[in-house]
């Protein structure tokens, strides 16, 4: 495969960053996300996300990992 | 008076030529037409309330879609008490009237008349191509005329030549009466104003503007005046080619999201031409270049008709039976789901296709493949229309039908080229611009509205790409800082919670236009203006295009739209609204049918447990609670290998999706690409199966056009392929162990009204009574909703959202130093794969990048060299074209040839709520280039 193999994992890091900076709410960020994400991506995504929040940490924005930790 | 026979208004048949425009007041005056008594609105001439009797008068210059002009003198009446013998074109009725159309004084007049046409005109009717079709023979033969006295050797128009410049209609002037029909039509009906009529008396003759051959005068071909010529001096090619034709089938465009009715005209099983229907309810006659003309795609050589397999994309293409190929698709889908789980394929569905060819699709990913895999192209254009409106209205729809803009003060145009991209109703809003209302544009670029004839926009806010927000947001903070809230319809309509916290986070100096200023480039107290505009106008409107919705904020963008219309009041009655400019001509509809992955039929949410044991019950399936993937997942997870079979209805991605190379890769990855579609497109290129689909031209169903209006298609000849869409979706869904046993689009329909409470009253059977019908269409609207949001919003109480600006991530760099931006164009239809196919190429017969003269200048650069655009996703070439439409720092483009590889430079940047690709915002660079490309 000549295309990066983590196209998919920035692709998710890059969405859910840009949802929690979009979410149209400034009181509760984390609870919107979650709801969002919950809304629009596949549980797979949701799991690949999970994992990306456990294993490289610093890619995700704080609304993002608050979120993640909402959902758990 | 009792003596008298009284008319019953409602037996008039309105498909006929009634001769001027109705005329609108509620009152009614009562006249008698050679003694038979009428009521009719006050205003309405003599000639129509003749004709709603069935007393026809002859006319020649007089056509209901135009004024009146009363040139030609043919339609003479005679009025008890009053002298002479009026026009009845021009007469406009009074009460107690009474008219005789047919008197031994008025037959010989228009005798007379009638004689001095004939004498001046060449005596060809048998060898005529509008044998059979011209009014001016059938006016000779209404006024009885047999004998002509004045023989044609004095001074006549019978020399002149013709002009077959445009490449679907000529102009014959020889047989032209100077009737001004097509002058009038051209700036009446089409806004155009092309044609005058040049020199005066006998000299007098019609001229494309300054006696220029049509293909070279602003004419825009959209055929009105070819429609409104009564002889055969404007005429079709196509006639001239073929004859006249001998029946008829009512159907719809397949271009553009106005949906424009067409009468297609036939010869046996071939058409002639192509007739916009009078009684269209988006339309009403008229039609533009594409839907008139440019429908020869249909049966261009390069389609294929035959399916067609092939073991892996290096090997040659092997046509093979219907059978073979559904078999051998179902088998490679059933494997890659046998091996890698239902998650591994999915499906694409059309805006091309009717209502019941994406209904089946999905309804085959979700019951048949087992999976909410399911997207649609419009997840490429319109996807945050349906995020915004649904959270802030609480439906993903249009509030108005087209007619309400004829009731607008003020039109605000965002993001959207009304005049090319979706015609009909730009001639529409043109005429009412032109009747007073004010126009405030929002593009980066000087679209044609903003300067055209008799029209010029009072207000155009030249935003940078990327700042819609921005804008939206210093606009809607002036109303709410300057008290320009309608107080009362907020209190009424919306949810207050929501209203007061908008207005705390609108009311905010960071929102103010001074501020904002600097991001957007607009002027503050433009933006001011503009804002005091829109909200003192009285009925104000906001159409949209893609130009709101293909940014990382469509979907705040939409919202910030919806909040605008709120706080000012502007929502819930005619002349106001907000709405959508769909691209393709069945984005709604595939929109409705429940394309997302996230939702059922209707914008229901998969996770609601009610909506889904219906589905399920009624389709005898268990369905699954959580959303699937959206096409940017699929290819994602495609190049990862998890993602491994696509069936792709009637759509190019490789060709229409962001980041050619990223969607190439992915196809390349997967097991089973089926694609279907009219020709071999460019994603047909990484596709093991071929289905052949059939054009509009073939296919029974409906489209639903950006009004909500259901369309019917009706097939005009029968399938080229052998099987219609729905069926060869079926018959793979059977082969892969679910059936669909349908007998018919209408018995599809049945279901989707059974199962989706807007559309629970649509029925074919009604569709064919009524002619189209707007959802909501069910037991509380039974003949649909033209405006929603009368009393109250969908979702109960309006939502306000506050919307905060967040820059793109794609901006301008040292490297990157410009910003692209991108459209479309009258004669083209996005990828081209259709128009590029018809002679509509001689208006646009390769994309161009118009820069503006300083970035030229910079870089070196003359109107028509070559020069290579590159972003940081890649490169292409394209020739230049110097424009002043745009601002220095943007550079614009189209993408209707595939050669011009617009999409290898897009990035996948896209909306943050729907992913709906960046397409109107890529940083670029760009330099001389030495040639072309291979
Ligand atoms: S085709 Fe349309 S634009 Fe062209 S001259 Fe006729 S009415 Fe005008
Ligand atoms: S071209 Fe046709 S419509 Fe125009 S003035 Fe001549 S006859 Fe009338
Ligand atoms: S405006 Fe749109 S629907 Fe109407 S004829 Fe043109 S392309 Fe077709
Ligand atoms: S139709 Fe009335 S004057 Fe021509």
């Amino acid at each position: 495969m000549t295309t990066a193999p983590s196209a998919e994992h920035q692709r998710l890091v890059k969405m859910a960053n840009q949802i929690a900076s979009n979410i149209p709410t400034r009181t509760e960020v984390a609870a919107q996300v979650g709801h969002h994400l919950r809304q629009f991506w596949t549980p797979g995504m949701r799991a690949a996300l999970a994992q990306i929040a456990d294993d490289t940490p610093e890619q995700l924005s704080p609304e993002v990992h608050a979120a993640l930790e909402g959902m758990a | 008076m009792n003596m008298v026979q009284q008319f019953d208004p409602a037996q008039v048949d309105m498909s006929r030529d009634l001769g001027t425009p109705g005329a609108h007041s509620d009152v009614m005056v009562n006249v008698f037409i050679d003694g038979m008594a009428v009521s009719v609105p006050e205003g309405t001439s003599v000639m129509r309330a003749a004709a709603m009797v069935g007393a026809d008068i002859p006319k020649l210059c007089a056509t209901d879609n135009l004024n009146a002009f009363g040139s030609c003198r043919l339609c003479l009446v005679e009025i008890e008490g009053r002298p002479g013998t009026p026009a009845s074109c021009t007469t406009p009725c009074q009460e107690g009237m009474a008219v005789h159309t047919q008197t031994p004084r008025l037959d010989k007049l228009r005798k007379g008349v009638m004689e001095l046409y004939i004498s001046d005109h060449p005596l060809d009717c048998l060898t005529c191509p509008a044998n059979g079709d011209c009014e001016l023979q059938d006016m000779a033969g209404a006024v009885g005329l047999r004998t002509v006295r004045y023989g044609s050797e004095g001074e006549n128009h019978l020399h002149k030549g013709k002009d077959e410049s445009n490449p679907y209609f000529t102009f014959d002037a020889s047989k032209c009466i100077v009737c001004s029909r097509c002058v009038r039509a051209c700036s009446e009906v089409q806004g155009t104003f092309a044609l005058t009529i040049a020199g005066r008396g006998f000299g007098s003759e019609v001229s494309p503007s300054e006696q220029q051959p049509f293909l070279d005068s602003e004419c825009v071909s959209c055929g009105a005046c070819v429609q409104a010529c009564p002889t055969a001096t404007l005429q079709e090619k196509s006639v001239i080619e073929l004859g006249v034709p001998s029946r008829k089938v009512k159907t719809t465009c397949a271009y553009c999201g106005v949906g424009c009715s067409f009468v297609a005209e036939l010869r046996g099983d071939e058409v002639v031409r192509m007739v916009p229907d009078k009684q269209g309810g988006a339309n009403a006659g008229h039609s533009c270049v594409k839907g008139r003309f440019a429908w020869g795609y249909a049966q261009h050589q390069d389609r294929v008709t035959t399916p067609m397999v092939r073991d892996s994309i290096e090997d040659e293409w092997r046509p093979v039976a219907w059978d073979e190929a559904i078999a051998f698709a179902a088998e490679r889908l059933n494997q890659i789901k046998a091996t890698h789980g239902v998650d591994a394929i999915g499906g694409i569905t059309s805006s091309r296709c009717t209502n019941e060819e994406v209904y089946v699709v999905q309804k085959m990913v979700r019951a048949a493949f087992g999976t909410n895999n399911v997207d649609t192209c419009a997840r490429v254009c319109h996807s945050p229309t349906g995020y915004g409106l649904k959270q802030t209205f609480g439906t993903s729809a249009g509030t108005q039908d087209f007619a309400s803009v004829e009731h607008a003060d003020a039109i605000m145009v965002i993001g959207a080229n009304p005049t090319d991209a979706h015609p009909v109703f730009g001639s529409r809003m043109k005429r009412r611009l032109r009747a007073g209302a004010d126009l405030i544009v929002v593009d980066p670029r000087a679209i044609d509205l903003v300067r055209s004839p008799h029209i010029e926009a009072e207000h155009h806010l030249q935003l940078l790409p990327g700042t819609n927000v921005a804008v939206l947001n210093a606009i809607s903070h002036v109303i709410a800082t300057e008290g320009l809230i309608d107080e009362a319809f907020v209190a009424e309509r919306c949810d207050m919670a929501s209203f007061r916290a908008w207005e705390s986070f609108i009311r905010l100096p960071e929102n103010s236009p001074e501020t904002l200023a600097e991001v957007t480039g607009v002027p503050a107290e433009a933006v001011r203006a503009a804002a005091r505009a829109y909200a003192t106008a009285g009925n104000a409107a906001i159409y949209y295009g893609l130009g709101v919705t293909e940014h990382s904020q469509g979907s705040t963008m939409v919202m910030a739209m919806a909040n605008l219309a709120m706080a000012t009041g502007n929502i819930g009655r005619l002349g106001v609204g907000v709405n959508p400019l769909r691209g393709q001509n069945n984005v709604q509809g595939s929109c409705d049918m429940g394309s997302f992955p996230h939702e059922f039929v209707g914008y229901r949410h998969v996770s609601d447990d009610t909506v889904r044991e219906q589905f399920s019950t009624v389709w005898g399936v268990s369905l699954r609670e959580e959303p699937g993937k959206r096409i940017p997942n699929m290819l994602d997870a495609a190049i990862s290998g998890t993602f491994r079979g696509i069936y792709i209805q009637g759509e190019d991605i490789a060709q229409s999706d962001p980041n050619t190379q990223h969607v190439t890769a992915a196809l390349k990855a997967m097991d089973c690409v089926i694609v279907q579609d009219l020709f071999l497109n460019e994603t047909a290129q990484f596709a093991h199966v071929f289905l052949p689909g059939t054009s509009f031209l073939e296919k029974d169903g409906t489209f639903t056009n950006a009004e909500r209006r259901i369309n019917r298609v009706r097939p005009v000849m029968s399938s080229r392929t052998g099987l219609s869409e729905w069926e060869a979706t079926c018959a793979l869904s059977e082969a892969m162990g679910y059936p669909m046993p349908y007998q018919s689009a209408s018995e599809i329909m049945d279901e989707i009204a059974a199962l989706t409470p807007t559309f629970a009253g649509v029925s074919f059977e009604l569709l064919d009574t009524l002619g189209s019908v707007q959802w909501p269409c069910n037991e509380q609207a039974p003949t649909g909703t033209p405006i929603m949001h009368k009393e109250r919003f969908v979702r109960g109480e309006g939502q306000f959202i506050t919307t905060p600006y967040v820059p793109t991530d794609e901006r301008s760099t040292r490297k990157f130093p410009l910003l692209l931006t991108t459209g479309r164009i009258l004669s083209q239809y996005n990828v081209g794969a259709q128009t590029r196919r018809t002679d509509n190429v001689v208006w646009h017969a390769e994309d161009v990048l118009d820069i503006h003269e300083a970035d030229a200048e910079a870089r070196g650069v003359k109107d028509g060299d070559w020069v290579e655009i590159a972003s940081r996703a890649g490169a292409t070439r394209m020739r230049v074209r110097i424009s002043d439409d745009i601002p220095a720092g943007v550079v614009y483009t189209t993408f209707h040839h595939p050669v011009s590889g617009t999409n290898v430079i897009t990035t996948d940047n896209s909306d943050w709520a729907t992913n709906c690709p960046e397409y109107k915002v890529t940083a670029v660079e760009i330099r001389p280039a030495a040639e072309q490309p291979a």
